[in-house]
């Protein structure tokens, strides 16, 4: 379905808006929307939500031959998807569409060219068997600034990651079981998080966490990929403006309390996930709904009453069988009237 | 043959859901029973592209998508008994020249996975508003190896040698069954006795949709 316009009185109002220096939903120019993350029951399964806009991401892995010009290295592989359940204008089908590309490029660079995962671990026989990890970034409800919602969901999920255990002996590799041996957390170095920062009136006014009203008024956008150790990982700039040398400075000032805002929130969501798991209380998506909710609604499993049920199973049966004798009985007898 | 013996063998897992889960789509919802999850979304009946135009009924799209990797045959599968079940559902005639796009995203598949799809399926054709024939509801069962019947089974129970695997989908009128799925190999008795079972199950099913509605309207 085509994008539904977006009509001139409310893009007046958004950029009037701005420049009183409001926001829609009532957040402040440098506040992110409320973040929340949940780990399934799977490992390295996690969904994020950042307001509205929810991405969920399961990590996998698999033993492949690795690439020729990096023989000792595994394999770091990253695909974001836009499901058309996310928004009425993403396209069920194959062809991705220059968003997605867009977005999936962004988010290579922001993992992969950052080196947070150590690839040279990932090697199980150099030149001839390595892990390739697989980054499945499901795009689930598109309300605005995907880029900070799919980073952190990603890291977050590769941390949550367990990969089975191997052992070489010569030439045999066995990759144990779950039960056999406990798995193996990747190894991560940081964690590299996007910031995304909205430009309007040619750069004057800027905000940080757009919506997707936002979104579509804005002249442009920054993207800054950085960790808590205040590195820059990736910076990307588009749309159509020119922005001053200072205000990129300023940005960078900003995305280094947001950057750590948002690793703290991942650290404190994986580690209540450990816990609750090392104690057997209830984790995953089912513990994550709040029933009190109207939406929400909860139903303890109930006993069925089975009893009797056998029997009139072997009733129809029965009967079954029973008329099957009497249509054939009767069929006989036509057989037979015919031929007298 | 082959009543369970076990309480917990002749009932259904924890029901948990969420309606108008996402903020796009007409309708949404999350269900979870026991742990498997799954998350449905409904747009329409909106506008169709010409080429999938169709003059006298609406086109239903369904897409089915799996955790990891691309989906293969096992969602084509999928696909196919959602679609087939939300064509008997929906008043397809009532939307001539629209389409009705139903998009189901794999959470969380710990067994009983079909029938969770579809009844997060039904939960989001209700949240949407749109109107239907009837609701529908599903619930699988497991002849295991011996010979006893196990309602809604987990994971692990699917994945030992059972006799057989079946999944029914009722509708809420005369509770008479809309589509069947079955695998392995059973006798007509066997059959009939998991059909009934399956039956009195879906009365929970269904009460867990009013309970839902009534909770949300309310």
């Amino acid at each position: 379905m085509r994008d539904i316009p977006f009509s001139n009185c409310e893009r007046d109002f958004i950029i009037q808006a701005i420049e009183q220096r409001s926001r829609l939903d009532g957040r402040g120019v440098y506040d992110y929307r409320k973040m929340q993350l949940t780990f399934g029951e799977d490992r390295g399964c996690c969904q994020m939500e950042l307001g509205n806009s929810i991405v969920m991401t399961q990590v996998s892995c698999e033993v492949t031959p690795p690439k020729q010009t990096r023989p000792s290295e595994g394999i770091l592989f990253v695909n974001v998807e836009l499901s058309p359940m996310a928004s009425p204008t993403f396209e069920p089908g194959g062809r991705m569409s220059d968003f997605g590309v867009e977005l999936n490029r962004l988010l290579e660079r922001c993992l992969k060219e950052s080196r947070c995962v150590d690839t040279e671990s990932l090697c199980i026989m150099a030149g001839l068997k390595v892990w390739t990890i697989r980054v499945d970034c499901h795009v689930l409800n598109y309300d605005g600034n995907l880029v900070d919602c799919c980073s952190a969901s990603a890291i977050a999920a590769l941390a949550h990651f367990r990969r089975p255990d191997v052992s070489v002996s010569g030439e045999e590799v066995t990759i144990h079981t779950l039960d056999e041996r406990d798995p193996i957390p990747l190894s991560i170095h940081h964690m590299p998080l996007c910031v995304t920062f909205a430009f309007f009136s040619q750069g004057k006014y800027l905000l940080v966490d757009p919506s997707l009203k936002e979104e579509k008024v804005m002249d442009g956008k920054m993207v800054i990929g950085m960790n808590k150790h205040r590195e820059i990982c990736t910076l990307q700039m588009s749309g159509n403006m020119l922005i001053m040398k200072d205000q990129v400075l300023r940005c960078s000032n900003i995305a280094v309390v947001k950057v750590t805002e948002i690793t703290e929130l991942i650290q404190k969501s994986l580690q209540a996930d450990s816990l609750a798991r090392s104690k057997g209380q209830p984790f995953g998506f089912p513990a994550a709904i709040e029933t009190r909710k109207v939406t929400a609604n909860e139903k303890k499993s109930e006993v069925i009453d089975v009893v009797g049920i056998e029997e009139k199973a072997e009733q129809i049966v029965q009967c079954a069988e029973e008329s099957d004798e009497e249509r054939r009985r009767r069929r006989k007898k036509r057989r037979r009237r015919r031929l007298e | 043959m082959m009543l369970p013996t076990g309480s917990e063998q002749c009932q259904l897992r924890k029901m948990l859901g969420e309606l108008s889960r996402l903020s796009q789509p007409d309708g949404s919802a999350m269900l979870c029973q026991g742990t498997s999850t799954s998350l449905a979304a409904v747009y329409g009946p909106r506008d169709v592209r010409i080429s999938k135009e169709l003059v006298d009924r609406a086109t239903m799209d369904i897409v089915y998508k799996p955790k990891t990797g691309l989906p293969g045959n096992d969602a084509r599968f999928l696909e196919r008994i959602i679609r087939s079940t939300c064509e008997n559902m929906i008043l397809v005639k009532q939307h001539p020249r629209t389409s009705i796009d139903v998009i189901v995203q794999e959470m969380q598949d710990s067994g009983s996975y079909l029938s969770c799809c579809l009844n997060a399926v039904t939960l989001a054709l209700l949240d949407a508003c749109l109107p239907l024939k009837y609701t529908v509801a599903a619930v699988t069962c497991i002849i295991n190896r011996e010979g006893e019947l196990h309602l809604d089974p987990t994971k692990s129970q699917e994945a030992e040698l059972n006799q057989a695997h079946m999944t029914f989908v009722f509708d809420s009128i005369d509770r008479n069954v809309i589509a069947c799925y079955a695998q392995g190999c059973y006798t007509t008795q066997q059959y009939h006795t998991c059909l009934m079972a399956c039956q009195a199950a879906s009365k929970e099913v269904f009460s867990y949709y009013r309970e839902a509605l009534t909770k949300k309207l309310t």
